[in-house]
């Protein structure tokens, strides 16, 4: 009796691969798949990446899906139970008002730019947030690179920085690198900044190791790589060579670790922030732009708020309205907004109407979404929804014209196709527009 | 220096001495305060979760604000409470319970009653045999039998209660000799604390399986276990959570014996008076035969032999005197599909139910009625009856006069011993059933339990099932608490929410009972009960895996509460119109707190916010009501209670009935859409649609305005068939079309006004200075 073996192992005799090499083409040393792969470069839209009027993204996922009544669109004028349990606050826009827990943002409202009509038709977490992340509707056959990736590859590091960090951990599986090398995916900070004792993981030389050693260490390390490299040939010992190059650059540059080093900010800069993840994460989030990274993403809050969300929205929003506030604030102040995007999203909104238990449902029809600085208009009110805000009323704003216009201000072409699986060019947002009424500068 | 007043209300609230304090004795004074009473005490945690029958045993209640305790409530009758008595700090009471010996076996539940309040419905379990605890080291921290070589040795007829914490095992050993029966059951879903799903085994001495069990049609997620012990040695009995979790929480009751444990039981349907002899099979030691005489509360017939019970029962359908035809069966590899045949006439209205799944049995039955002889479709199939009821039921109107086949048989075709069911073909006869509804999703016991505080009421507003059933119903309740009345109109026919007040007096005695509550129609020919369930054990989607269910609800007498409401607002709502409901509050010397207010119900179409908050130091707020275009006309009954965070814990009561009439809109109207022009002065027409019923003058104001347009309300008469509304456009205006303005219409009637919003969807179409057309 004979064992079939692994059927992915090497196999003996001619394979159906081996078979097409030994064809017509095997006389010019190419396989059909190289050709086809070949073909399909030949093919690919391309077009360059030039420098952007935004050099980086602040990206502010609350996660869950913030009710837009209770934040950028109230409904002062509709029946209580769908207005909800708050009132509303004037901004420095006039005729402009936001929910009364957005107190501080109100203020800085000249700043930015809501979209009020966001819409997709994905009411579960993991695809809504996919959207925002990717700019694309979940695919069973593609894994679609997050725009910190898609960036990341684009645009690559600067400064001896990761181009792509999150903050304090990769918040979902859609914030990885996809179909694009792992090399993109994002640096993690690994623990969160508004602990006491927070220290960046993986930063620091190990106790008792000097540059020296360090440095005999990586000798020996690469010789085994090569050693390695030579028996196998893969994305990942590539990517994985790329993390280590990375890494080292991180590591033996001051400069570079410094812009993780919170306490090098003052104590009234970290109170104004808010001494809570949310302030605390987007004080660094302003340290790593200031410093060169490309693509900061963090989450504040938790915002599924199916019961209770008077009690629960009370509780959550206001750290992140001071913290959001300080942070346009002071990347206006340092001179920094206009080159850094900020954006400010999340997956869905709620449902029109409370329901029994006090809170609202996933509702995905109409949302609405912030972003300030990046070449946006500022001080400006894009769209809006109808009266119980269930359904966009005018400027239909879909993920795909939302993802395209924050490429189109980073100097990314979002029509541009990179090699997705199987040798598929795909293009960086399929569809949409980029929505030029929201810029005030455009790349 | 600040300072504190004492309230001492250890007896009755209105007694109080005021005593000046010092600040360094504000904690004493919170505790004192504390120690008189409190309201909501909360019962958490039984120790023991059982007790052996002929045995008294001590019951230690843990939980918040257990003072003054003065009785066990239990749902069943069967245990006596001989004392019940406060502990040292209120997260503990203690009680004495004798067991008779005579109790049955099963599952107790009972509420605590103290002075001002009734706790969380818990469970207590009575059994045949001693209570031992698992074994633990000697400074008590850790279990002492987590392995097999250190499983702790027991003797058998006892009952272990033990703890299953997460990626634990336990391990018992015992001697037993060959040929004897050794069976296992636990009780761990079934306790009602967590999911707990246990697994147990049977080991031999070397540690080789011989036995197991998961699940059980009969336990649920509960399990059991026996065998003939092949030869005189050392066994182990190993439990754990099926997925290695478990918690703290996670208890169980393991009975470890010689009784006997069969699978199922023939017949499984009897008449209730009837002498019945079952037949018990799927026991290692062979079927055996019991025979009981039923009566129409028997729900389970508990297997018996060699002198040892079950220490749980098989369950058994009662049948009911109106059925028509019913059968039993099982099926088998021989015949899988079983078709049973029955006598019907036409125009005839028949409900066939199956009863398999509830009963214990594995089969996932499948429905379908036809005439005798025909083939295609059929007239009525079903497969389950609802979610999470793989039973199957269906109703039909026979066509004709003649036989019928009446075909059952498993979903999946499957078949075995233990794939029996119970089939009844009954008159149509829909019932009638409400239950008390959830107040919390979280939280299946948050106000299931009604308290009445002593000069004030409660509302309760049951859920009712109507099936169908269209008329008007009412409730009764002949066994109210002494000093309770009961207040409540006959219900509309279209809703399914029928509001009830409790009021008690305010000398009414402090005590508690269990109160049947009826629903009927007002002729008294269809009547159901009132049910309280708790889910002890509830997932969401996944639904419910232990709940104890009563057609009695648990009601007390309390202490009176700190604070009253009363409601104020006008007594017409039109459709399509809002209105301010005051709600005031009057508050009792030394209640500051914040109340929550809350509409426990809704007339249909009207609307309003889930809570509205009367701020600590207010005394009063106002709730806004809406009503659709097609709010249910009429007058309704409202009710407003009030959740008030007292020092003593959070009370509730609620409002008496206010008449609110549900009114046709005394005006209608449309806004003419009309281009203006940014930086001018316009007038929008309003044209009035329809007016009646109505004299003097109505106002009319302009909503939903864009920023930069500002109007003056305008005032009409009823003759008025347009308004015109004066509008200036500010430079700030956007040109565009601007949507969503409507009018707010105020129209006297009667003494008062009528306030309306109409004209919803308005359009103003703003266009540049210098172009006709808005982008």
């Amino acid at each position: 009796m004979k064992c079939p073996g692994n059927p992915l192992a090497d196999q003996t005799g001619p394979s159906r691969r081996s078979f097409l090499h030994t064809g017509l083409l095997a006389g010019l040393g190419l396989t059909l798949p190289q050709m086809l792969r070949l073909e399909a470069q030949a093919a690919q839209k391309h077009y360059p990446t030039r420098e952007g009027v935004a050099r980086s993204v602040i990206q502010i996922f609350l996660p869950g899906g913030l009710s837009h009544q209770e934040s950028w669109d109230p409904k002062p004028l509709a029946p209580a139970d769908y207005r909800g349990p708050f009132g509303t606050i004037k901004t420095t826009l006039p005729g402009v008002e936001f929910s009364e827990h957005l107190k501080n943002l109100a203020q800085v409202a000249d700043h930015l730019t809501v979209i009020r009509s966001m819409a997709h038709g994905e009411a579960a977490h993991e695809r809504g947030t996919h959207n925002l992340f990717t700019g694309y509707r979940p695919s069973p056959a593609v894994d679609y690179p997050s725009m910190g990736s898609v960036i990341s590859h684009e645009l690559g590091g600067r400064n001896d920085l990761p181009p792509y960090v999150c903050i304090p951990t990769v918040p979902n599986e859609f914030a990885n690198s996809g179909y694009l090398p792992s090399a993109h995916g994002p640096f993690a900070i690994g623990s969160d900044p508004s602990e006491k004792d927070f220290r960046v993981r993986d930063l620091n030389m190990p106790d008792g190791v000097d540059h020296a050693r360090f440095a005999r260490r990586r000798s020996l390390l690469e010789t085994v790589d090569s050693h390695f490299r030579t028996l196998e040939r893969s994305d990942a010992l590539d990517s994985m060579d790329s993390f280590y190059q990375d890494a080292y650059r991180l590591i033996s540059s001051q400069a570079a670790r410094e812009a993780f080093n919170l306490k090098a900010e003052t104590e009234k800069t970290r109170k104004r922030y808010g001494l809570n993840k949310p302030g605390q994460r987007m004080l660094l989030a302003r340290r790593l732009v200031e410093a060169g990274v490309r693509f900061v993403s963090l989450t504040a809050g938790s915002w599924d708020h199916h019961e209770n969300l008077k009690a629960k929205v009370r509780r959550e929003l206001p750290p992140v309205d001071q913290a959001l506030a300080t942070l346009i604030s002071d990347l206006s102040d340092r001179g920094l907004l206009d080159s850094t995007l900020v954006l400010i999203t999340s997956e869905f909104g709620r449902t029109p109407k409370v329901n029994a238990a006090g809170g609202r449902d996933h509702w995905p029809r109409v949302f609405s979404v912030a972003m300030a600085g990046g070449g946006t208009h500022g001080g400006l009110i894009h769209g809006s929804s109808d009266a119980l805000g269930g359904e966009p009323e005018t400027d239909r704003v879909s993920v795909e014209d939302f993802a395209k216009t924050v490429y189109h201000q980073l100097g990314i072409t979002a029509d541009k196709e990179l090699m997705g699986p199987g040798e598929r060019p795909l293009e960086i947002v399929d569809g949409g527009r980029v929505l030029t009424e929201i810029l005030s500068k455009s790349s | 220096m600040s300072q504190f007043y004492l309230h001492l209300a250890s007896v009755n609230w209105a007694l109080r001495l005021k005593i000046p304090l010092s600040a360094p004795l504000c904690f004493l004074v919170l505790a004192l305060t504390n120690l008189a009473v409190a309201f909501s005490p909360s019962l958490q945690r039984v120790e023991p979760r059982g007790g052996q029958v002929g045995t008294k045993v001590q019951l230690e209640l843990i939980g918040q604000r257990l003072y003054r305790p003065t009785q066990l409530l239990f749902y069943r009758d069967g245990l006596q409470v001989l004392e019940v008595r406060p502990g040292k700090d209120p997260k503990k009471a203690f009680a004495t319970l004798h067991i008779p010996p005579q109790a049955a076996l099963g599952e107790y539940p009972f509420r605590v009653l103290c002075q001002e309040g009734l706790s969380e419905l818990r469970t207590f379990w009575v059994g045949q045999f001693p209570t031992i605890y698992e074994a633990r080291t000697k400074n008590g921290k850790r279990e002492a039998n987590d392995t097999f070589a250190t499983a702790q040795r027991i003797a058998t007829d006892v009952t272990v209660q033990g703890t299953t914490q997460r990626e634990d095992a336990d391990y018992f050993k015992l001697h037993l000799r060959k040929g004897q029966r050794l069976s296992v059951e636990v009780e761990g879903m079934r306790l009602g604390r967590v999911m707990f799903d246990p697994l147990v085994s049977i080991l031999d001495g070397s540690g080789k399986e011989l036995a197991r069990n998961d699940d059980s049609p009969l336990l649920g997620r509960d399990c059991a276990v026996s065998i003939i012990c092949p030869e005189t040695a050392d066994y182990v009995i190993y439990l754990r959570e099926s997925a290695f979790e478990g918690s703290s929480q996670a208890q169980y009751r393991l009975h470890v014996g010689h009784f006997p444990r069969p699978t199922r039981m023939t017949p499984i349907a009897a008449h209730a008076g009837d002498a019945v002899t079952f037949t018990f099979e799927g026991d290692p030691a062979g079927p055996f035969q019991k025979t009981t005489v039923l009566t129409e509360t028997t729900r389970s017939v508990f297997p018996e032999h060699a002198g040892y019970l079950s220490p749980s029962g098989l369950p058994l359908r009662i049948i009911p005197p109106h059925a028509g035809a019913h059968f039993q069966g099982f099926l088998t590899a021989d015949a899988p599909v079983h078709n049973h045949f029955f006598e019907g006439k036409k125009g005839q209205r028949i409900a066939i139910e199956a009863y398999a799944h509830r009963l214990g049995s594995r089969a996932d039955t499948s429905l379908s009625l036809r005439r005798k002889g025909t083939r295609g479709k059929a007239l009525a199939s079903n497969q389950d009856r609802g979610p999470n009821q793989p039973d199957s039921a269906l109703r039909a109107t026979l066509p004709e006069n003649g036989t019928y086949a009446l075909t059952i048989r498993d979903h999946l075709r499957r078949h075995g011993p233990e794939f029996f069911y119970h089939v009844e073909v009954t008159p149509d006869i829909r019932p009638l059933t409400a239950t008390v509804p959830e107040a919390n999703p979280n939280d299946t016991q948050s106000f299931k339990q009604i308290q009445v505080p002593r000069g004030s009421r409660i509302a309760l507003v049951p859920n009712i099932q109507r099936n169908g059933y269209q008329k008007p119903l009412t409730l009764s309740s002949p066994k109210l608490p002494e000093g309770v009345q009961a207040i409540f109109q006959t219900h509309p026919r279209q809703t399914n929410q029928l509001p009830i007040l409790f009021e008690a007096r305010a000398d009414a005695p402090l005590s508690a009972s269990l109160v049947p509550l009826e629903l009927r129609d007002p002729d008294g020919q269809r009547t159901g009960p009132v049910l309280e369930k708790i889910a002890h054990v509830h997932l969401r989607n996944l639904g419910t895996f232990h709940e104890t269910t009563s057609d009695r609800l648990a009601m007390a007498v309390i202490e009176s509460a700190p604070f009253s409401i009363s409601l104020t607002c006008p007594p017409v709502i039109p459709r399509d119109g809002v209105l301010e409901l005051r709600v005031n509050l009057l508050r009792k010397e030394g209640f500051t707190g914040r109340v929550r207010l809350s509409l426990p119900w809704r007339p249909n179409g009207l609307s309003a916010p889930n809570e509205v908050e009367i701020p600590s130091g207010k005394d009063h707020a106002f709730i806004q009501l809406n009503t659709k275009s097609d709010a249910l006309l009429g007058t309704h009954q409202i009710i407003v209670t009030a959740l008030g965070e007292t020092d003593r814990g959070p009370i509730r009561l609620s409002s008496r009935f206010h008449a609110l009439t549900v009114i046709e809109p005394l005006i209608s109207a449309r806004i003419t859409r009309q281009k203006l022009k940014v930086g001018s002065q316009a007038s929008l027409p309003i044209q009035l649609t329809s007016q009646r019923g109505w004299k003097g003058k109505a106002t009319l104001t302009l909503k939903g305005l864009p920023h930069g347009v500002s109007a003056q309300p305008v005032h009409v008469t009823s003759d008025e068939t347009v308004a015109q509304v004066p509008l200036t456009l500010s430079d700030q205006v956007r040109p565009r079309l601007h949507r969503n303005l409507f009018i707010e219409a105020t129209v006297p009637y009667e003494k008062g006004t009528a306030r309306h919003l109409i004209a919803r969807g308005g359009v103003l179409q703003v266009t540049r200075p210098d172009t006709t057309a808005a982008r």
